[in-house]
Formats: C-alpha cells, structure tokens, sequence
C-alpha cells in the first residue's frame, strides 16, 4: 500500500537519529507509519550539526529505508528539528499606542508583523512562541474586544546562531537534494506532545536528557516562560567514565548498570569488574568510584538546570513541577536527585494521549519521542507528487486514496517516461538524482564481485599491456 | 604584654609522676576538665599561643609559648606557627617537665593551629627527656570540613612519630549520640580527651587489689605506637561479659577482631565494695585473655571504686596496634616541596598523589562516617556562557570528579583577556593557603 498524504521528520540526536512517517487523521491524531533509527556517531555534536556531508549521508540513508517501508510511496520534502547548542528563548516586546480603541485582530496582527521583522543582532529567529499581551500593564489573555490606551506584547522568541538554522535548511537540502519543509524547534515540538494544557498553566518543566545536550523548557501560566539548551548531555557521564581506563563500549555499560545520580556511601567498598581499554584484562573498579565519577557529572548537569529555573525566575514558584524525558533521564536517581535539589514534584515523560492514535509505545520510547512531536508540528505533506498512471489520468490533486504500488524501480520508470505535472518537476528531478547515485553504486557492486579467474585475466592483460609499452619504448 | 603572661612555676607543681599537659585549646579545655573533676597524684600544665584562652582556664600552671611568633595571641590555625613557637619556647618546656615527671600525657586537638603544630614539638622534647610519653588526641567531626581532617591527619602523623604511644580519638564518633547541639558536642569531644586521660592516669595511681602499677604502663606504652583505651560498663547477669563487649564496641576500630592482633594489652576491672567481683565472673576474663594473640603477657588487675554500686568498669588499654595500618611507608615522606610544585607534571602527579593518601587517612579514620559526597567542581553556566566553545569544551575534557576551581577559573579568565593564556598558569597554592582573597593576584604564569 503506497500513502500519498503524510508527515516525514527527521530529529537529529546527539548520538541517534531517527526518521519517522506519520499521517495526521481528520481529528488531529498522528498515527505513525514507519520510523528508522542511524547513529550519529560524529556528525551530530551537542544538537547541532558537525559534519553536514556525514549528516547528510546518514539523512539519506534514513529517507531511503524509510521509503522501503512506505509500500512505493516517495518521501518529497522533511522536517527537521533544532535543538542543539546556542538554542535559547529571548524577550522581546513590541507595543502599540491605541489612545482609547479597542483591540481588534487587526491589531494583534500587526504586533505580530512587527515582532516577526525583528532580527537581533548575530542571531536567528529560529521560531516566536505565542505572546503574553498586557493591556495597560494589565496581563490579558484574551484582548480582542477590549480598550486600553496601549497594548503591549511580550513575545518569547526562539533565537540561535545563524548556523544552527542553515546546516538544517538551505545547506543541507542541497546535500541531501530534498526539499526541507522546515526547521522546527524540537524542545518545543517536545513540550506540546508531553505537557498538558493544565501543566503548562500551573507551571510546569519539561527536561530533555540527551546525550549531547539536555534542554530546558519552561512553562508558566499557560504559556513559554524561557528555553535554554544546556550544552551538557548524558554522553558526558560515560566519557567521564572512560578516564578511569575503559573503553567507550564498557564505560556505557557501567553507566547503564551501575551509573547513580545520587552519591550513596559504600560502606562494603564493592568492588566492580570493568573490561579495560586492551580488550583483554579486566579490572576491578571500586563502586564508589564509578559513583563519585557519575554523581558529580550528573550533578553538574542538575545545577545547570537550576541555574536556568533561576534565571526564568520560576525556581521557587509554588506547586511549580518537572517533567523528565530522554535516554538521560533513564540513570538511576535522576528523579530523585531532581527532586531533592529542586524541591518539586518530578515524573517521567509519557506522551499525551489525546495526540496519537496508535504507536503510542514507541511514541513512549523516549530515542523516538522527539521524531513523533516533529511530526505533530508538521503541517504540509511531505509525499512526493507522483505523476498518474496513463490508465488513470483522473488522479491529479495533492491528496488521492493509497494506492497499491509494488516496486519503487517500475514506479521509477513510470515517472521518468511519463509527461511530469509541472508542479512536480523539481522534486521529480530530485528523486532522480539520487537514482542515479544508487545505480553507480550499484555498478561499483558488480565491479567488486570479480571473481579469482577475472583477477588474474586482468592482471594478465596488464602485464601485456606493459610489455607492449616497454617494446614501444625502446623502439 | 609580659606583665600579663604566667610563667610556668616550678614551686607551684606537687610532686607528681604523672603529668598532664594540654596544648592548644582543644587540649586546654580537656585538662581544664580533669583539673576541675580532680584526679589524684596528677599534675596538670596548660601550654597555649592563646593568652586570653590561658587566663580563662582555672589550671594553676599555664604556660605560655611562642611569644615573638604569635604575640600570644594565637596560632591562627596554621600549624607552622604553632610548631615556630613550640620550637622557640623549647627551653621553657623541658624546665617545666623536668621536675621528675615520669609520665606524660600530651592532649590536644588536632585540625587547629597550636595543637596540631606544637603538640607533637611538646610530645617531642619529653620523649627525649624519656619520660614516657603518651599523646592522646582528637580528630575532628566530618562537618568541619575536608581541609581540617587533613591538617589534623597530618597533626596526628607527627604526633605519632614522637610519642610513645598515641590514642586517636575520632569526634565524629559522638555522632552517635543523635542530635546533640554543636557546644555540647564539641565538650562532649573535651570530655572523652578527658576520659582517656583519666583512664591511663587511674590505672597508674589507684592502688588496686590486684594491682596494674607504672612499671606495668611503661612496658605496655614504651615505644608502643598506636594505642586505643576502651572502658565499658556491666550490671546485673553476666555483668563482666557486658562490660568486655561494651568496650571492645566503643573502639574505634572497624573491626573489633583488629584489636586481638594488639601487640601489647593491660586491663583494669573496677567494682565496689558492695559487689565486688567473684570467682564466677573469672571465666570472663580467661575468655577475653585468651582471645589475644600476643606474645607479650597480657598485664591486668582489679580494684575498688566505690562509686560504681552494683556496676562493674574494665578499661582496656592495647597498644602496639595496627600501627602499619595507620602509617604507612609512603606516609613518612614528606608531601612534594615547593620548588618540584613548580613542575606541572610532577605537581599534577604529586596532587593526586596526595589526594589518594588522604583519602586513604580519611578512610581510616572515618570510613563509616563520611557520607557527604565528594566535592566537585562544577561549572554552571551563565545564559551567555551557553554558547561558549571554548568554556564549553573544556567542561567537556574535564571530568567534573577531577576538575579543580583553578582550572575553571583560569579558562573563565581566557576568555576576557586572551593575552593571558599562553605558558602554563597556576595559583601556587601551597606558598599562602586561603590567606589571600581569592580573585586576582594569586596567578602566577610561569613560561
């Protein structure tokens, strides 16, 4: 079954990425069709993209595998998130004088037009989150209808180094040579999948632990009250790790067994058998160790968070609470060493239910939940126009029935004989691009199967070749 | 200033074997105590930097010492300066003991300036006069810090050297009393110094019936290292027995099994007229006897105290005990010197070096009690610092578990003056510990 109206994002992790399809339904539920998962290794660095030629290259693979899965259908145009270091929320307020009018749509609309010109200085408006609006200095949520004499609103928006943009948009659509719908601000995307609306009014946390960075956004009374990404991720933990003479491999695996949030005296002095960096001893590491090691990372990483509760002024915010997500938060005794620190009540992520109709497992899997909140924040489709079969010319809209389609290669072919709508040209033409990429490898293949008989006749033919060369010399 | 200092004098000193002889102020108000309880056939001398801590004390002979080094006022917790005036009133302490003083006891607390720095000097000049010399000391409670536990370890490594034999007392034991208010629990640490010395001195100068005398003492301590004196108490059935395991658990031993490997052992029973101690309850003590492995005899007695009632008392004394444990080789070397500081390899290696050693002191000392968590140097971030490379990178290489102020400090400074940065920079931390203010000035570059 081929799908011809559908989401594709792609959340760029620190240590994974992962692509996912989804499709929205009539009432707004995302049901998810496919997800493929890439390791980053280094071309993801704290959040941001490190190296855009792997990036891409990784990017591609993804779209590929996700298509597999997709009965024929072609992915056109991504979503990708940013979320990485240097994102952050920043205020800026624009006013308007109104003697003593009313506030009209018109209004608010040109608040918005102004606000949206707004360009500080070495930095990119990545996204403006809604405002808060104060009539005469009073808050007011619902202004349309109302007099004052000046109406102001106070906008949050979402700024980061021009570059955290561009590696995901116009840079990378040309490496990848497919379109990017958008850049969507991936801790955001997150806090609307897990927070609630009576969360987010009561003032709520969400904390993302990934294993380049672990961001930070703040609700309070119902709207964004700050967003900082802390440049500190749970990788740090197993690197830390790492000094005391293991291997990466073993240094995750320690993490994950032993690994404690909280530091928890050893009165016993246990002792724990890690594998060394030779590969070939292994060691004893005293538990306490391995708990100081952890524990004074990760309490780092809880002070930074602190920190920004503090600067967002909602730290000693009564009933204020925290929610917890991503692989990090999975370490024994984050909860409760956030708890203990922040003196707040703290639970785990789950996704809202209300926002997907199945998949919620792997929604609730906290390497895929960001993929799915990028996919909620989708709104165009993502399928790539495939041009009507000659029997069928009728279907020409956007949006058609799925239809069966049994193999991407006749798919192929069809297009590329057929007259392509002009809509479509480009994306076609991209499409094919990357066919011919997957052809040359494939010749590259068929060079490679030589077998031990094709060897030797070529070196055979090369010998001759020289001594026809060395005769003609001497001549 | 001389108009108001006491000499030490001789003519006011009874005749005594035993002297007791607090250093600094921990070891002042514990003999103050025992002055104020009054233990017969002791003398006792006060010897401090502090003048106004020496008049505050009722102990007739006080002794102030290091006038040109501290002016008497004090050592300012720098042990170096308690060690100068020790040093300097050298004379003036052997006079003070060389009154046919047999026996002596240095008392003092160690983490301060004068304890921690004169104790072991005072310890010194009376072993060398041959008096039996016998240190009791205090280490501090955790809570103060792991820059205190430090200096008095070090304290109690010298005092070790230059005694007969040292008893260690660890504050942190009186933990286990609950929630004690912080005065009552620094007197409680003044009375169990108070104790100890008072146990020692009991032994020698009770008359008992069968009798533990100085010969006995002297052969138990002489040269004997670390010692440990444990008292316990029973009443009722098997009163002896209880009052054996309530000693062996006040040790301050991990493993009370450790205190059977003690090369030399002397006891005490204590009963009253009223109840005194029976043929029934020798079997106790043959048990207890026979648990040491030592070759020495183990030398005991028994007595009266009548104020026990229907209570039995035994004070243990061991010595010669676990003293490789507590001094190690390595210990006896001296921490690297200012001069191979100046190497930063060798001041990194020499660092760590040190930290592992006084975790290992720590560890001895307070391996159940420590539970706060190691301190860290953590970095947070300000909002501009987010988005700091260079900051951020070094967070990164650095593990927080071994990061130190310096280094965040210095690559902080980085960032505002560049020109900074080139050669190795480093505060020389061990030419003025915490004595200048921190920021500025104690950079010193070397290229």
């Amino acid at each position: 079954m081929a799908y011809t109206d559908f989401i594709a994002a792609i959340d760029l992790g620190s240590s994974h990425m992962v692509g996912m399809v989804g499709t929205k339904g009539p009432s707004g539920f995302l049901s998810i069709i496919a997800y493929e998962v890439e390791n980053s290794d280094t071309s993801i660095r704290r959040g941001c993209v490190y190296n855009i030629k792997d990036a891409a290259g990784k990017i591609v693979r993804l779209i590929r595998k996700l298509e597999n899965k997709l009965g024929g259908s072609r992915i056109g145009k991504v979503y990708i998130g940013v979320g990485g270091q240097s994102l952050r929320s920043v205020n800026h307020a624009v006013s308007r004088v109104l003697g003593s009018g009313t506030v009209t749509e018109e209004v608010l609309k040109e608040l918005d037009r102004e606000c949206r010109q707004y360009r500080p200085d070495m930095l990119d408006v990545l996204d403006v989150a809604t405002p808060v609006y104060y009539l005469d200095n009073q808050p007011e949520a619902h202004p349309v209808g109302l007099g004052c004499s000046r109406i102001e609103a106070r906008y949050k928006l979402l700024v980061g180094r021009p570059s955290l943009r561009h590696a995901v948009t116009t840079n990378m659509s040309e490496q990848i040579k497919l379109d990017v719908a958008g850049a969507i601000v991936s801790p955001l995307a997150l806090a609307d999948l897990i927070l609630t609306e009576q969360e987010k009014q009561k003032g709520c946390a969400l904390i993302d632990f990934g294993a380049g960075v672990t961001s930070v956004t703040m609700y309070k009374d119902g709207s964004l009250a700050g967003l900082y990404v802390i440049p500190l991720g749970s990788h740090l933990i197993t690197r830390d790790l790492m000094s005391l003479g293991m291997p990466e491999k073993e240094a995750e695996r320690v993490k994950r067994t032993y690994g404690n949030a909280i530091w928890e005296k050893d009165n016993e002095q246990q002792m724990v058998s890690v594998d060394l960096a030779d590969g070939q001893h292994s060691s004893e590491v005293k538990l306490s160790e391995i708990n100081m090691v952890v524990e004074a990372r990760s309490r780092e990483i809880i002070e930074n968070i602190y920190a920004r509760l503090e600067d967002t002024g909602v730290a000693k915010e009564p009933g204020y609470s925290i929610v917890i997500a991503g692989n990090g938060a999975a370490l024994k005794n984050m909860r409760e060493a956030l708890s203990e620190r922040f003196k707040m009540d703290v639970r785990y992520a789950s996704v809202r239910k209300d926002l997907i109709a199945d998949g919620e497992m792997i929604a609730n899997n906290p390497e895929y939940t960001t993929a799915v909140a990028l996919l909620l924040k989708g709104t165009e489709n993502c399928a790539l126009y495939i041009a009507p079969e000659p029997e069928k010319p009728k279907v020409v809209e956007t949006r058609f029935e799925p239809k069966e389609e049994p193999l991407i290669a006749e798919i192929e072919e069809k297009t590329e004989e057929q007259p392509v709508e002009k809509q479509a040209v480009a994306s076609a033409t991209a499409a094919k691009n990357r066919n011919s990429g997957t052809k040359k490898e494939d010749e590259k293949k068929k060079n490679k199967s030589w077998g031990l008989g094709d060897l030797f006749k070529n070196a055979v033919d090369k010998m001759g070749e020289g001594i026809d060369k060395a005769l003609k010399d001497e001549q | 200033m001389d108009d108001n200092t006491y000499d030490f004098d001789m003519a006011k000193a009874p005749q005594t074997i035993i002297k007791v002889i607090g250093v600094g102020g921990g070891g002042g108000n514990a003999v103050s105590n025992m002055y104020r309880e009054g233990i017969r056939d002791v003398s006792f001398v006060l010897c401090n930097t502090d003048n106004q801590a020496l008049q505050k004390s009722e102990v007739p002979d006080k002794l102030l010492i290091g006038r040109n080094t501290t002016n008497g006022l004090g050592s300012g917790n720098v042990p170096e300066r308690g060690e100068a005036a020790a040093i300097e009133s050298e004379k003036e302490i052997h006079d003070m003991l060389d009154d046919g003083t047999r026996m002596a006891f240095v008392t003092a607390g160690m983490g301060g300036g004068t304890g921690t720095g004169a104790g072991p000097i005072v310890a010194k000049i009376s072993k060398d006069m041959g008096i039996l010399t016998v240190g009791i000391v205090t280490i501090p409670f955790v809570f103060e810090g792991r820059p205190k536990i430090v200096k008095a370890l070090k304290g109690v490594r010298k005092m070790a050297q230059n005694v007969d034999s040292l008893l260690v007392i660890n504050n942190e034991r009186l933990r286990n009393f609950a929630d004690m208010p912080v005065p009552q629990a620094n007197r409680k640490a003044d009375e169990t110094l108070t104790i100890a010395a008072k146990s020692i001195a009991e032994i020698v100068t009770t008359n008992l019936e069968q009798n533990v005398d100085f010969a006995d003492v002297d052969t138990t301590m002489r040269n004997s290292g670390v010692a440990l004196i444990s008292i316990g108490f029973g009443e009722g059935e098997g009163r002896l027995h209880q009052a054996i395991s309530e000693a062996l658990e006040n040790t301050l031993v991990n493993d009370v099994n450790n205190i059977f490997n003690a090369q030399r052992v002397a006891f005490v029973i204590y009963y009253s007229h009223e109840d005194e101690l029976r043929i029934s309850e020798m079997t106790d003590i043959h048990n207890f006897m026979s648990q040491f492995k030592t070759e020495y005899e183990v030398k005991w007695g028994h007595g009266y105290d009548d104020s026990l009632g229907h209570k039995i008392k035994i004070t243990i004394l061991v010595t010669g005990f676990g003293l490789e444990d507590i001094l190690s080789q390595s210990e006896q070397q001296e921490l690297a010197t200012e001069e191979e500081i100046r190497q930063a390899a060798e001041r990194e290696e020499a660092a760590r070096k040190a930290r592992e050693e006084e975790d290992k002191w720590v560890r001895q000392y307070y391996g159940d009690y420590i539970d706060s968590r190691p301190n860290a140097e953590i970095v947070v971030f300000a909002v501009d610092e987010l988005d700091d490379d260079a900051l951020i990178s070094f967070v990164e290489d650095k593990p927080t578990y071994k990061r130190t102020a310096k280094d965040v400090q210095q690559i902080r400074r980085k960032g505002e003056e560049p020109v900074r940065t080139q050669g190795l920079s480093f505060t020389s931390s061990a030419a003025n510990p915490g004595k200048k203010p921190k920021s500025g000035g104690t950079v010193i570059s070397f290229r």
